[in-house]
C-alpha cells in the first residue's frame, strides 16, 4: 500500500479540483480511516465505519437479491449526494457531493480517481 | 477463578472498582515487572481489604513495615513494642489496640496509614504487572490454613477503595498508558451510580453532577476553563471507577448547569436519566412465545 | 405474519456472528469483512454492518435475530439494531476481562435509549483465566444496589446451549411482561 502521504495528497487534490465535490474519504472495508478530507463538522472516525457498513449492507444486497456487482451505492438527500464505492479489494471510497453536480459528471469523476487511487491501496 | 489478569489488560483502578462494589474482603497480590526504575517498587505487594475498604499494605521484603516505621520515627522503642505486640489480642488490629493503650494518639494513627495508603497510590503508577485478588473465605476454603487479616500490620483505619483510586489519579501522571482508553473530545458522559459517599474535587463533582449523556467533555472543558486533556483524565478516572460512562453526546438542548453549583451538596438523588425507566411492555403475543420455547426446547 | 426481533450484541470476539450462525435455520445474512484493526489477533473477519438469521415457527411466527458489530465506532448500527427488537443478548468473552469495561459501554449505550428485556450470556467461560460469573457483573456494573439480569453460560457453538440461552431470555421476557 502506498504512504499515507501520498493518499491524502491524490484525495485533497480531488476534492478541491472537482467542482461541487464537498469531501472525501478512504477507509478500510472493516470501516477504519485511511484518509479523509471532510467537512469540519464531520467525525471521521464514525463516517468511516458508517461508508463501510453500508457499502457492506448494499453489496450484500446486490447479491441477495440478484443485482450483480455493485457499482456503487448512492444516497440522494435534499442537501446533496453521497456516493459509496468499493476501491479494489482492500479501500471504501466515499465522496460527498453538493446538489448542484451532475450526477453522470460525479460518476465519471469518481471512476477517475478511482483508477488512481485502487493500485495505491492494493 | 480469582480475580487475576495483566495489568495491561485491567487496569488497578478497575481491580479496586470490584473489590469495592463486591464489598470484598481479601487480599490483592501485585507484582510489578515494569522495568522503570525510577519507581522502587521491588517485591511483592499484598494489599488487603475488608468489606470494599483498603485497610493494609505489605511488601513481601518488609514484612513488619508498620512495626518498623513506628520504631524509625521514634514514637515507641522497639522492646516496648515487641511487648505490646505480643498483648495485642489476635483479632484486634495493632493500631487500635496501641492507641487504646494510649502509646500512640489519633494523629500518628492517621499519619501511619496515610504512609499505607501513599504505597498503595504508587501502585497505580505501574504500567506492567500482575494480579491477583483472593477472597478470604475462598482463600480458607481451598487452603487448610485459616489465613486472617495481618493484623499486625493494620492501623485500625480504612478507605473506600473507590475513594483511593480516585485519590491515586488525581496524582496519576503515567497517561500514554490509557491512551487508547481515553474519551473522545466529542463525547459525552452518563452516570453509573445513583448515590455515593465519595469526596470528590470541584470537576469530578461537575462531572458526576451534568453526567445525563448530553454534553461534550469538549464544551465541560470550555465551561469549566480547564484543558481538555484534564477533563479527559478525570473522566477516564472516574470511569474506570465505575461511576461514569462514556456515551455519544445527545444534544438534548438541556442549559448547563453554572459553575456555582460545584460547593453544593451532589444531587445524585435526582439523577434524571437512570433507572426510573420502566421496561418496555413487549409486543409479542404470549402464543410466538411458547411456541418458539417449546421449539428451541424439543430441537436442540 | 407475527415477527418476533431479538438483537445478539457484544464486544468483538464474543461469539455473536457465531450464536446465531449456530441456531439459525437459513445460512446467516452476514457482512463480514476482513480485520484490519486490533481485531485481526483474534479473529480475520469482522461484522460491520449486521448479522441476519432466522427461525420459523409455523406460516404464521417467526424469529428474527439481529448481530451487531462489536467495536464502537459502529455505535450507529447498535443504534439502528437496538431500536427494531424487542429483547437482546448481551455476549460476554469470559477469559477477556480487558473487554468487560467494553461489554459495560454497549449496555450503558443500550439503556440510554431503551428499556428492554435482555440477559448475559458468558462465552469460553471454560477458557484459561476466565473470570467468575459474579465477578463479571461486578465489572459490568451491576451490585447490590442495581439488579442484575439473567445470566447464563454458553457456548455459541453448540445449537443445545444457543438454545437454552433463548429460553432464559423468553423467561426473562414473560416475566418483565407480567409485571
Amino acid at each position: 500500500m502506498a504512504q499515507a502521504s501520498m493518499l491524502t495528497e491524490v484525495v485533497q487534490k480531488f476534492v478541491t479540483a472537482t467542482p461541487d465535490i464537498q469531501g472525501a474519504a478512504l477507509v478500510t472495508p472493516d470501516g477504519l480511516s485511511l484518509t479523509s478530507v471532510l467537512p469540519g463538522s464531520m467525525d471521521e472516525e464514525r463516517t468511516s465505519a458508517m461508508s463501510a457498513a453500508m457499502l457492506s449492507l448494499g453489496e450484500r444486497i446486490g447479491q441477495e437479491l440478484s443485482r450483480g456487482i455493485v457499482d456503487r451505492i448512492v444516497i440522494e438527500g435534499e442537501k446533496g449526494y453521497s456516493v459509496m464505492v468499493s476501491c479494489g479489494d482492500d479501500a471504501v471510497l466515499l465522496v460527498l457531493a453538493a446538489k448542484e453536480a451532475k450526477q453522470g459528471l460525479l460518476f465519471l469523476e469518481i471512476k477517475r480517481i478511482l483508477k488512481d487511487l485502487a493500485p495505491m491501496v492494493s | 477463578m480469582a480475580i487475576s489478569g495483566t495489568l495491561e489488560a485491567f487496569s488497578l483502578p478497575e481491580v479496586f472498582q470490584i473489590i469495592e462494589s463486591g464489598h470484598k474482603s481479601g487480599m490483592l497480590t501485585f507484582k510489578s515487572s515494569s522495568k522503570d526504575l525510577s519507581i522502587d517498587l521491588n517485591g511483592t505487594f499484598e494489599l488487603w481489604f475488608e468489606k470494599g475498604n483498603f485497610i493494609s499494605i505489605i511488601n513481601s521484603l518488609d514484612y513488619q513495615f508498620l512495626i518498623n516505621e513506628i520504631i524509625k520515627r521514634g514514637w515507641i522503642d522497639a522492646r516496648n513494642l515487641f511487648k505490646t505486640t505480643q498483648l495485642c489480642p489476635t483479632n484486634q488490629a495493632l493500631g487500635t489496640y496501641i492507641k487504646q493503650q494510649q502509646l500512640l494518639n489519633e494523629s500518628q494513627i492517621d499519619s501511619l496509614f496515610k504512609m499505607q495508603t501513599d504505597m498503595a497510590i504508587k501502585l497505580f503508577n505501574v504500567d506492567r504487572g500482575w494480579f491477583r485478588f483472593e477472597d478470604l473465605e475462598q482463600i480458607n476454603i481451598n487452603t487448610k490454613e485459616q489465613k486472617t487479616f495481618p493484623w499486625s500490620e493494620m492501623t485500625g483505619q480504612k478507605k473506600k477503595a473507590t475513594e483511593l483510586s480516585l485519590e491515586a489519579m488525581r496524582i496519576f501522571s503515567n497517561w500514554s498508558r490509557f491512551t487508547n482508553e481515553m474519551p473522545a473530545h466529542n463525547c459525552g458522559l452518563q452516570r453509573l451510580i445513583n448515590h455515593c459517599n465519595l469526596h470528590f474535587n470541584s470537576l469530578e463533582e461537575y462531572l458526576c453532577n451534568t453526567a445525563d449523556g448530553s454534553i461534550s467533555l469538549h464544551k465541560i472543558a470550555q465551561k469549566m476553563e480547564v484543558s481538555i486533556e484534564r477533563v479527559q483524565r478525570t473522566a477516564l478516572s472516574m470511569i474506570l471507577a465505575g461511576l461514569l460512562e462514556e456515551v455519544p453526546e445527545v444534544s438534548l438542548n438541556v442549559n448547563m448547569p453554572a459553575n456555582n453549583t460545584f460547593n453544593q451538596p451532589s444531587n445524585f438523588t435526582e439523577a434524571k436519566n437512570i433507572s426510573v425507566k420502566t421496561k418496555k411492555k413487549s409486543k409479542v403475543s404470549n402464543s410466538l412465545i411458547n411456541n418458539l420455547a417449546n421449539f428451541l426446547k424439543s430441537n436442540f | 405474519m407475527e415477527i418476533f426481533k431479538i438483537a445478539v450484541t457484544g464486544n468483538v470476539g464474543a461469539g455473536k456472528t457465531t450464536f446465531i450462525r449456530t441456531i439459525s435455520e437459513t445460512k446467516v445474512v452476514d457482512t463480514e469483512r476482513r480485520a484490519t484493526d486490533e481485531t485481526s489477533l483474534l479473529k480475520e473477519n469482522t461484522t460491520v454492518a449486521f448479522d441476519f438469521g432466522r427461525i420459523t415457527l409455523n406460516p404464521e411466527q417467526v424469529l428474527y435475530m439481529y448481530g451487531t458489530p462489536g467495536q464502537s465506532r459502529f455505535d450507529f448500527m447498535w443504534e439502528i439494531v437496538i431500536n427494531q427488537v424487542e429483547a437482546y443478548v448481551l455476549l460476554v468473552a469470559a477469559h477477556r476481562p480487558e473487554d468487560f469495561r467494553g461489554a459495560r459501554r454497549i449496555l450503558t449505550f443500550i439503556n440510554q435509549r431503551v428499556q428492554i428485556p435482555m440477559i448475559i450470556g458468558l462465552t469460553h467461560t471454560d477458557c484459561e483465566g476466565a473470570w467468575q460469573k459474579e465477578d463479571i457483573i461486578l465489572a459490568l456494573g451491576f451490585s447490590a444496589n442495581k439488579e442484575c439480569p439473567p445470566v447464563v453460560q454458553v457456548n455459541p457453538e453448540n445449537p443445545g446451549s444457543v438454545a437454552q440461552s433463548l429460553v432464559v431470555l423468553l423467561e426473562e421476557l414473560m416475566s418483565v411482561s407480567v409485571v
